[in-house]
Formats: C-alpha cells, sequence, structure tokens
C-alpha cells in the first residue's frame, strides 16, 4: 500500500514538470548569417509574441528562420517591425515589445536591449552617435545615444510619426496615421525646422539619385481620399510632382526605389515599377499578386533583384518570393508569420565580429 | 484497497504515455469503466453532463471558468486568474459553446461568446453541459456544447442562510451569501457575490534577457460584484417564477510578458442585468412553460495608448414558450417557440443595430420498445424576415442488456449558428453578406452503469463523436488595410472523451472519483490546412489530450479533496510549429465540517498548484505558482 502510493506521488510529479514554460519552436535550425544575404522582419500576430527573423543567405541560397531565437534562445518580442545597420551592429525595432534589440550583425548575437520606447516603428541613424526612432503613438521622436545604446532624449514633433529618412543633416519624418504631414527636422539642433503638406496618409518615403524626396501617401483606410505619388525637392522642401493615383480604392503601399536612385517600385495589387521622370503613374503591373498577397517590397541595392513578402493569410507561414529585375520569378521560400519589412546586408563585416 | 489504489494508478499514469503524443493514432487510455449523468427533459442519443451540486460548494469563491476546467471535458483558454476565459468544447471554437442561465442563453449576440472568468461558480444550483446534437434542447448555434446554470428552489426546505468567506494568496478575497426563505407554496432565493484580487502573483520570465528573473504580475486587479433575487410561487399545478440577475466586473487587463506594461492599463467593465419571468404548469401528461427575458449588458473597454475607448450595449428581449404532452405510452410530443430581439448600441457600428431570430421546434420523442427510444427534432428559424434552412437532431437510445442501465447512444445533427453582430457590422471589417455556419454533428455514446460489491457504483461512458462546420466564419485580411469577416473554410473536429465515476460508502467515510479523458482532432478542413507530413493541422490552442480527476475522501467530520488536470500540447500557430509544452496542475483541499443542531461550519484549507509548476494556458499569459486559499462556510437551516 505504501509502494502504491508512493509510486503515486511520484507519477504526479513527473508529470507536474512543464519542460518549457514559454512557447517552443519545433525544429531550430542552425543558421549561417555571415555572409551577404536578405533579413526578412517577421511581425507576427498582435500579442502573440510569434514575430521572428529570417536571413536569406545567397551562398546556401537558402532562407533562415527564427535566427534571433536560435542565437539568443529567446524570442525576438512583439511584432518586429523594422531594422537597421549601423556600425556592424543591426538595430531591430520591436513594435509591441517597445524596445530595439541591438545585435551583432553577422551571427545576431545580442548586443543590449533598448527599452522604454513606446511603439517605435523606424530607426534613422542621423550621426555617428545618434539615431531617431519613429512612434505609432507617441507625439515624439525617440532619440538614441547608440554609444551607450539608451534613450538620450525626445523631440516632440506634435505627431505621430512612421517612416523617416536622413539627408546630410536633415530628417524628413512622415506622419502617416491620420496625418498628412512630413516633419523636417534638424538633426544637429534635433529641432523641428519645417513641414511640408502632402496627400492624406504618407506612408513610405524613398529618396532619388537627385535628392529628391519620393512620398507615397495611401489615402488612408477609409478611402475618403485619392492615394498619392508626391515629389519634394529637399533643397527648397517644395513640391515638385504630384501624381493621383486613378482610383478612390486605389491603396499603393511600400514605396522603394533601385540602387541607381532612377526607378521606383511599389505594391498595387502587385509590384509596379516607374522612372522618376515618368509623368504618370503605372497602369500595369511589373509582377502581378495572382493568388499571392503581396504585404512588403524590397529592391536589393546591390543587384536590383526585387523581394517581395506575402503575407498568405495573416495566420500562416508567409513566404519571401525572389524576382529578376526584370519581374521573372527566381524562387520562394517559407519564413515567419506576415513576413515584412526586407533588409539588405552586405558582406561580411569582419570588424564587428 | 490495495486494487483501488492501483486502479488509480492507472488512471493518474495516463498522461505518463510519451505526454499523449498528437502523432499517435492510437490512444491508450487504460482499463477505464466510464459513467455519465443522465439528464432527463432532453434528447436522447448524445452526452451530458451534471456537475455536482458537493463539487459546485467547493467553487463558491471561484469563477464558472475554474469550475468547467477542472471538472468536465471542456477546455478553457484562460488568459490568467480573472482574465478572459472562453470555453471550447470538442474542439471547437468558443463561439460554438453555449452559455444558458435557465435555458436563457446568456452569451452576447455581439460576440457569440460568454466570458466565464466573471460568472461566478457558486451562483448556480445546478450545472448542466449538454454536447453536441444535444445542445439544441436549449438552443441553436452550439455545434460544441452548450453550458446550462440553473437556479432554482427547494421547496423540500422551509430556510436557509449561508455565509461563505474566503481568503487566499495575491489579494483574494471572496464571500457568498445565500439566503433561502418561504412558505410550502411561496419561497424567496437571495444570493450576493463580492470578489476582489489582486492577481499580482510571482512569475518566471525567461524571455526579456539572457537569463531568467522572476517578475510580478502587473496590472491584474479584479473586482466583482454579483446579486441574484428569485421569487417562487406556486398552487396546484401552476408554478410562477421571477429571477434577477445583476453583475458586474471591473477590471484591469494585463498584458502578454512580452510586450510592457502599459500606463495607464487597458481596462475592461463588464455589467450585466438579468431579469426573467417563468409560468410552468403541469397536468398529467401535458406541461407548458412560458418564458419571457429581458438582458441588458454592457461592456466597455478602454486603452488611452492605442486611443481605443469601445462602448458596446446590448439589450435582449426573449420570448419562449414550450408545449409539452405524452399523447401515448409511445409518444411525446414537444412544441416550442422562442423569439430574441437584440438592439445593439455601441461606437464600433456604424449606427444602432437590431436582429430579431425566431425559431419554431416541433419534437417527437418514441419510446418504441423496451430496449430502445428515439427522438426527432425539426427546427425552423427565421432571421429578420429571411427563412432558414432548417436544422434538425435525430437520436436513438439502445438499451441492450435488458433491465441494467447501460446505453449505446447514437445521434445525429444539423446545427446552425447566425453569425455575430460584430462578424456582420462591426466597422470596419463587419460583413452583412455573411452566410451563416452549417454544424453536422454525428456521435455514439456508450453509457454503463453498475454497482457492485452492495455500495460501490460504478458508471463510464465512452463517446465518440465528428463535427464539420461548414461555412466558418473568420477575420481575413480585407483588400484594404484592415480584416474582415468571411466565410472562409470548413472546420472539422473529432474524438472521444471517456469518463468515470466511482462512489463508494461505509458507517463513517464516503469516497468519490470523478475522472475524463477526451482526445481532440481538430482543424480546418481547407487544402492549404494541411502539413507536410499530409496530417490535418490542428487548430491553435485546442489540446489533442486533457485528462483531469477529481477525488474526494471524506471521513467522518473530515474531507479531503485532490484535483489533477493534464491540458496537452497547444499549438499556437497555425502552421502546427510553435507549441506550449504540456502541463499538470494539482490542487489539494482539506476541511472539517462541524455540525451544531442545525448550523453547519465548514472551514477548509486548500492549496492550489501544490507542484508550484511554471505555465502558460496562452503564450506569454502566466498563471500562478503555488498558492494557499482559506475559506469558512457558515450555514443554518430552519
Amino acid at each position: 500500500m505504501q509502494k502504491s502510493f508512493t509510486v503515486f506521488i511520484l507519477a504526479l510529479l513527473i508529470t507536474s514538470c512543464v519542460k518549457e514554460v514559454n512557447p517552443v519552436i519545433d525544429g531550430l535550425d542552425k543558421s549561417y548569417l555571415s555572409g551577404q544575404g536578405v533579413f526578412v522582419i517577421n511581425e507576427g500576430n498582435f500579442r502573440a509574441g510569434n514575430g521572428s527573423l529570417s536571413f536569406f543567405a545567397y551562398d546556401s541560397v537558402k532562407l533562415y528562420n527564427n535566427v534571433f531565437t536560435e542565437a539568443n534562445r529567446r524570442p525576438l518580442g512583439d511584432i518586429p517591425y523594422s531594422m537597421g545597420f549601423f556600425g556592424g551592429k543591426a538595430y531591430i525595432v520591436v513594435n509591441n515589445s517597445g524596445k530595439i534589440e541591438v545585435a551583432n550583425r553577422n551571427n545576431m548575437k545580442s548586443i543590449a536591449t533598448i527599452t522604454g520606447l513606446d511603439s517605435p516603428r523606424y530607426i534613422s541613424f542621423v550621426s555617428d552617435s545618434k539615431a531617431y526612432v519613429t512612434s505609432l503613438f507617441s507625439d515624439s521622436l525617440t532619440i538614441i545615444d547608440l554609444s551607450s545604446n539608451s534613450i538620450s532624449g525626445y523631440i516632440n514633433i506634435k505627431k505621430t510619426s512612421e517612416s523617416i529618412l536622413t539627408l546630410y543633416s536633415t530628417a524628413y519624418v512622415a506622419s502617416w496615421t491620420e496625418g498628412n504631414k512630413i516633419m523636417v527636422i534638424n538633426t544637429a539642433t534635433d529641432m523641428v525646422t519645417d513641414s511640408i503638406e502632402v496627400g492624406y496618409e504618407p506612408e513610405s518615403m524613398a529618396l532619388d539619385w537627385n535628392e529628391t524626396l519620393w512620398v507615397l501617401c495611401n489615402g488612408g483606410w477609409r478611402r475618403e481620399h485619392f492615394a498619392e505619388l508626391i515629389g519634394i525637392d529637399t533643397r527648397t522642401n517644395e513640391i515638385v510632382k504630384r501624381l493621383k493615383f486613378p482610383s478612390i480604392n486605389d491603396s499603393p503601399t511600400c514605396l522603394q526605389i533601385d540602387s541607381e536612385g532612377r526607378m521606383l517600385y511599389f505594391l498595387l495589387n502587385g509590384v509596379r515599377r516607374m522612372s522618376i521622370n515618368d509623368e504618370s503613374l503605372p497602369s500595369q503591373t511589373l509582377v502581378p499578386q495572382l493568388d499571392h498577397l503581396f504585404y512588403k517590397l524590397g529592391i536589393n541595392p546591390f543587384n536590383n533583384e526585387i523581394f517581395v513578402t506575402d503575407a498568405v493569410d495573416y495566420v500562416s507561414k508567409g513566404k519571401l518570393i525572389r524576382y529578376r529585375n526584370n519581374g521573372a520569378l527566381i524562387s520562394e521560400y517559407e519564413a515567419g508569420i506576415i513576413p515584412g519589412t526586407i533588409c539588405f546586408k552586405e558582406f561580411t563585416d569582419s570588424t564587428s565580429e | 484497497m490495495k486494487k483501488a489504489v492501483l486502479f488509480l494508478l492507472v488512471l493518474v499514469a495516463i498522461p505518463l504515455n510519451g505526454q499523449l503524443s498528437v502523432e499517435s493514432d492510437t490512444i491508450f487510455i487504460g482499463e477505464v469503466m466510464i459513467t455519465g449523468n443522465r439528464l432527463t427533459g432532453h434528447y436522447s442519443g448524445s452526452r451530458s453532463a451534471s456537475i455536482d451540486s458537493s463539487v459546485i460548494s467547493e467553487y463558491n469563491g471561484n469563477s464558472l471558468a475554474d469550475l468547467i476546467g477542472d471538472n468536465s471535458s471542456v477546455h478553457i483558454k484562460s488568459y490568467g486568474p480573472g482574465n478572459l476565459a472562453s470555453p471550447s468544447c470538442r474542439g471547437t471554437t468558443a463561439g460554438h459553446t453555449g452559455v444558458a442561465w435557465n435555458n436563457i442563453n446568456i452569451e452576447s449576440p455581439m460576440t457569440g461568446q460568454s466570458d466565464l472568468s466573471i460568472i461566478p461558480a457558486g451562483m448556480a444550483d445546478d450545472i448542466n453541459i449538454f454536447y453536441g446534437g444535444n445542445s439544441m434542447s436549449i438552443s441553436g448555434g452550439s455545434a460544441g456544447g452548450l453550458i446550462n446554470l440553473e437556479t432554482k428552489p427547494d421547496w423540500g426546505e422551509k430556510g436557509l442562510l449561508m455565509l461563505n468567506p474566503a481568503a487566499g494568496c495575491f489579494g483574494r478575497k471572496s464571500l457568498l451569501v445565500k439566503a433561502r426563505t418561504g412558505t410550502a407554496d411561496f419561497q424567496s432565493v437571495t444570493k450576493a457575490f463580492l470578489f476582489g484580487a489582486e492577481n499580482d502573483f510571482p512569475y518566471l520570465n525567461s524571455i526579456s534577457g539572457d537569463a531568467p528573473v522572476t517578475e510580478i504580475r502587473e496590472n491584474n486587479q479584479v473586482s466583482q460584484e454579483g446579486f441574484i433575487q428569485e421569487l417562487y410561487y406556486r398552487k396546484s399545478h401552476h408554478e410562477l417564477s421571477a429571477r434577477f440577475w445583476y453583475q458586474s466586473a471591473a477590471r484591469k487587463l494585463p498584458v502578454p510578458i512580452i510586450v510592457p506594461s502599459l500606463n495607464p492599463p487597458e481596462t475592461q467593465n463588464d455589467m450585466s442585468f438579468r431579469s426573467m419571468l417563468a409560468y410552468d404548469y403541469q397536468l398529467n401528461k401535458t406541461s407548458l412553460n412560458l418564458t419571457s427575458a429581458f438582458i441588458s449588458d454592457r461592456l466597455d473597454y478602454k486603452n488611452e495608448q492605442a486611443s481605443v475607448d469601445s462602448r458596446n450595449s446590448l439589450k435582449r428581449i426573449i420570448l419562449k414558450g414550450t408545449f409539452n404532452s405524452m399523447i401515448s405510452n409511445i409518444l411525446n410530443l414537444r412544441l416550442a417557440a422562442d423569439n430574441e430581439l437584440a438592439l445593439v448600441e455601441t461606437n464600433n457600428y456604424d449606427c444602432r443595430k437590431s436582429r430579431n431570430v425566431l425559431s419554431f421546434d416541433a419534437a417527437a420523442d418514441l419510446n418504441i420498445m423496451r430496449w430502445l427510444s428515439a427522438n426527432l427534432l425539426l427546427r425552423e428559424t427565421i432571421q429578420d424576415d429571411r427563412f432558414l434552412a432548417p436544422d434538425f437532431s435525430a437520436g436513438a437510445d439502445i438499451k441492450p442488456f435488458g433491465t441494467k442501465e447501460n446505453f449505446i447512444k447514437l445521434n445525429f445533427a444539423k446545427n446552425s449558428r447566425i453569425a455575430t453582430l460584430n462578424d456582420l457590422y462591426w466597422s470596419p471589417g463587419g460583413n452583412p453578406d455573411l452566410r451563416n455556419e452549417s454544424g453536422y454533428i454525428a456521435e455514439i455514446t456508450l453509457d454503463l452503469s453498475t454497482t457492485v460489491a452492495g455500495s460501490v457504483k460504478i458508471g463510464t461512458d465512452l463517446t465518440f463523436y465528428h463535427n464539420r462546420i461548414s461555412d466558418l466564419i473568420q477575420w481575413r485580411p480585407g483588400e484594404y488595410s484592415y480584416w474582415q469577416a468571411d466565410n472562409v473554410d470548413d472546420l472539422v473536429s473529432k474524438g472521444m472523451e471517456a469518463n468515470i465515476n466511482i462512489m463508494f460508502h461505509g458507517p463513517s467515510y464516503n469516497f468519490k472519483m470523478m475522472s475524463g479523458y477526451t482526445h481532440i482532432i481538430s482543424g480546418s478542413n481547407g487544402k492549404e490546412s494541411t502539413g507536410s507530413s499530409g496530417r490535418r493541422l490542428q487548430l491553435i490552442y485546442v489540446p489533442a489530450d486533457m485528462f483531469n480527476t477529481f477525488i474526494r475522501a471524506e471521513w467522518k467530520k473530515f474531507y479531503s479533496t485532490v484535483r489533477f488536470n493534464y491540458t496537452g500540447k497547444r499549438f499556437v500557430d497555425a502552421d502546427n510549429t510553435i507549441y506550449l509544452s504540456p502541463y499538470t496542475v494539482t490542487d489539494l483541499d482539506a476541511g472539517i465540517k462541524l455540525t451544531l443542531k442545525k448550523t453547519l461550519t465548514d472551514i477548509r484549507m486548500g492549496v492550489e498548484n501544490i507542484f508550484n509548476i511554471d505555465y502558460q494556458n496562452i503564450a506569454y499569459y502566466p498563471m500562478p505558482r503555488r498558492n494557499f486559499t482559506a475559506s469558512v462556510l457558515f450555514q443554518i437551516k430552519k
């Protein structure tokens, strides 16, 4: 009787053991990140903590998933959204975790975690010691001290912010959510110096060879405004070109530019391409969407290959699709959940190892 | 006795079998004998279960989510103590598991769901769970099952006053008061419930940095109030009842630990007022029930950081009538009509919305032979001015062994679910063109009960079921940058449920054991929903295996209860590549009951999660480690 009771208690103790408290990923592969390649930031689902980082390696022509988790044995966070490289480091902006993970860009080993950010979206390195981070919810940009990997200040722009581009000592910040302005900031003084009124909900920006800032205004989800593509002369901050999309239902996203700074790309029922000199918007797609759900776009600055992410159904694993510059399909790879922003990595930076 | 202990070991060892591998086609359940609690007045052919009032009383300070999760095969998806807890029955979604109060559906037509964490368990006198097609005896749309809370008079009791304060770790305090008084023909029942908890429990955070740290859960406070007043009057063949139920809950909503705490935190306030008037008439072989109900629900959610201030007000008027007549010894006929008018005011719709759903039932029960009975239900539903395709339920009870209470039950049903008001009208993304979901349910149950050695009662049941829900409504990315409700896929769930109840007693002791095992395979039927192995992918957060056991032993004035709950591996992504590990939570209670004349004092101490495991029911929402409760129940009877 006593023996049976002991076995009973032991059985309970064994069944009560939980191997791992947090979600476990099946089949975590060793990743190879040292060569040239493409990072894909998989956003994952809101508050599900299933965002991840993938890396497409040109060496092995393979997409490695969960590379941050594999390197650090912990999840990346909730809604990793964008990424920037500076000084051999990768800065991964994790939106809903309110943090930036700073990692070695060649092995993804964590160097630091910058916390306390309010819904961060994009990072722009404005000097050797300073970066600006935009925010979906806050009216301020956050200033990051790159030497200490900490928050050093804020710039109140009185608007929420999304995409950001820096040219010399000027940062251009798009106020996306229900906004219609590009805020101009002097990066030396951290002061707002100007604002440029554009179309409704400026969603993404690109800079051409001639230092013209191209702004893609989405028009908003309510479809009460026409989407617009706007060119701004950065020397005068004047609008030099304004192209309106023909249908109120046109909802273009993700403006990109090629390595020469002469061809613009964006998503609208597929990938569309136009010259910066064109006087009208492209009526045809270069890469039709077909049965994909194109979510984000990237143009490789080294060879102009077109990379598109397919969110599939926003809950299953998405895809990274690679096309030649003429729109011909090269291959597609299984990525993480909601593969989003695409970041291109140059050859190994040995100094950062 | 030694054999009994070994038998328990066999049962408890079930979850040890390789953590009940999802891959395996064969489930070894050991030599179990299974019981079910038969309920009268509901359709034969499918399974139903009743939660014993003695079990309910152990949850006087807990929520219905705790009670159902510990004592049934319904899986509870819980975001932690005090937070949203939704039921999932037989691998279906929370929207396919109904909740009713005295046969009146109380789930919100806006969401199609009920939050069981804000329903106090101790407010109910009886709780019945109707699985599959049997749920149609209460209402439509619950293809997985339906939980019916019953509050009722006790005509055999002249008066009762009960006070049950309780306190526990993490600032947990509760008080349940029950008062019953009246005469042979009139009875008044009053119940009040107060609950508050800080829920500031420690948990292990191993995801925010390189080394795990113990942190304290923040923004997790909850406070609840509930009040029920019921009046019953009976004369001759007539009975009148009036019931009122007020309930409110104010909660701070904690975020997953992968997200920093919000300041100010998200808050949710729920308030419900439910009233019901019922008239029952019974004479010989004829009975009539007329019920009217008015339900007012309010739900306000606020998230200042995301600038969300959601205000939702819902009012419902329900009229229900049932006529039942035993035409002959063979045939019983039942006719029923049910009308529900719902009015919604919310800042999440473009304008005020209303919906009227009227349904007519015609049902026949046939006692064809001594060993065979059958029933057929036909239901026609009219949604506003639209006639819907009829639903039905057909079942049979076969008694193969003559006089013994052993049954084979068969049921096949079609049970449609009307789209929720949020699915139809939420702005943006609501889709007024949605089709209703159609659920086809087939099940077979073997129900055996026996008494051995004079006083040892053993009841067992074993059920196999197969559900197919067509035109499943889900939210998915729409044409623009927001999600849209759509009929996307079919949901197929199939599995088995096995239960065993053993009771025996002697002159100074009582022993009761209730144990259940559930195996579920549930997933979408779309072509994209099959993994590379060709296996259908399991629906997220539906455990393939669950096992629970409740053991209660009483000796003289002393008693002790042990509960084991094993929850199997749950996938948290649609591709079934990320999962939460299985866990077993063990709770232990011990107490003493002191009686003095007509008074009873029950002093109880409890330890929850006695083995102090860290676990998550939902990813990144930690659950409490070992914690303690103490309660004193004082009761006086006239």
